[in-house]
């Protein structure tokens, strides 16, 4: 489900957001598992969640992931 | 999709109608159990075999009808103000934790299930199979559908509540645990086919096994990557 190319600071900037994972899953109306799993690297985003969750926290999507290689 | 999750006023009170017509087909179900399972019971006493087998069967589907009637009226029942409180992140996570329960159970029955229908396949491969041996039979075939329906998310519970038990982690976790399920139907079917060039009786046993043990796979896989998704770390 994860790919090691994709970094995040989903979790960084949920957090200096003051947001819980279940705040942010009920934001962007998703599972709290979903909102886990992205943070941990396990499960890859569409580009509609990852859209999602950059509107949620008041961000771009670039911001919250990139690639690294 | 993102889903709008919140009752407006206008969703509230449709809501509220839906259930009241639950709970008057929740009655009517446990009001049609009981005669079933009177007359069941009534024309089952003295007779033996097959048509014991028969009024027994009729006598426990009214019982079953009266058991789940009672308990879906109770849930629906007019009064009951808190589904309404309840928020749609916590019922989120009590619908897929009682998914997750469901996916552990069911594979759970159809193991028992299976183990207690050898005989019966035993029987009905020998040409003395009975109703009672049939029905044993189909039973973890039964539960084996189930699971894989509750798995795919054909159920009733899951296409009522679709916006609280689908979302993009979900149809990942499924493509996975169907994945492995449909290599143990595989590899299965392939052994009930070796098997059956052997001993018809074998290859049915095999292939009765081949459909638990993949129904089984799916639940079991999912609720388990469903955990882990839910795991920090």
């Amino acid at each position: 489900m994860g790919d090691a190319r994709l970094a995040s600071r989903l979790r960084e900037l949920r957090t200096a957001a003051g947001l819980t994972q279940a705040e942010l899953a009920e934001r962007a109306g998703v599972s709290r598992k979903t909102i886990n799993t992205v943070e941990n690297g396990v499960f890859v985003p569409s580009t509609i969640l990852a859209l999602g969750l950059a509107r949620a926290l008041g961000t771009t999507v670039e911001t919250l992931f990139w690639l690294t290689e | 999709m993102f889903w709008g999750i919140d009752m407006d006023d206008q969703e509230l009170p449709a809501a509220g109608r839906k259930r009241l017509r639950k709970y008057y087909s929740a009655l009517a179900l446990a009001g049609l159990g009981l005669p079933a399972m009177a007359v069941g019971f009534f024309f089952g006493q003295g007779e033996s075999g097959d048509e014991a087998t028969a009024w027994g069967v009729l006598a426990g589907m009214g019982f079953s009808f009266i058991l789940a009637g009672a308990i879906f009226a109770w849930r629906m029942r007019p009064g009951d103000r808190s589904w309404i409180s309840e928020a749609p992140q916590g019922k989120r996570d009590r619908l897929q934790a009682q998914r997750s329960r469901q996916l552990f159970v069911f594979p759970a029955v159809a193991l028992i299930f299976l183990a207690l229908a050898l005989t019966p396949v035993r029987n009905v491969a020998s040409g003395q199979g009975e109703l009672r041996d049939y029905l044993s039979i189909m039973l973890p075939v039964l539960y084996a559908w189930l699971t894989a329906a509750i798995a795919m998310g054909w159920d009733g519970q899951s296409r009522q509540n679709r916006r609280f038990l689908e979302d993009e982690l979900t149809v990942v976790i499924r493509a996975r645990a169907v994945t492995t399920a449909f290599l143990v139907l595989m590899a299965g079917a392939t052994i009930a086919l070796a098997l059956f060039m052997v001993s018809a009786e074998y290859g049915a046993i095999a292939l009765l096994v081949a459909l638990a043990a993949a129904g089984a796979t799916a639940g079991v896989r999912f609720a388990w990557l469903d955990r882990e998704a839910g795991q920090d770390g």
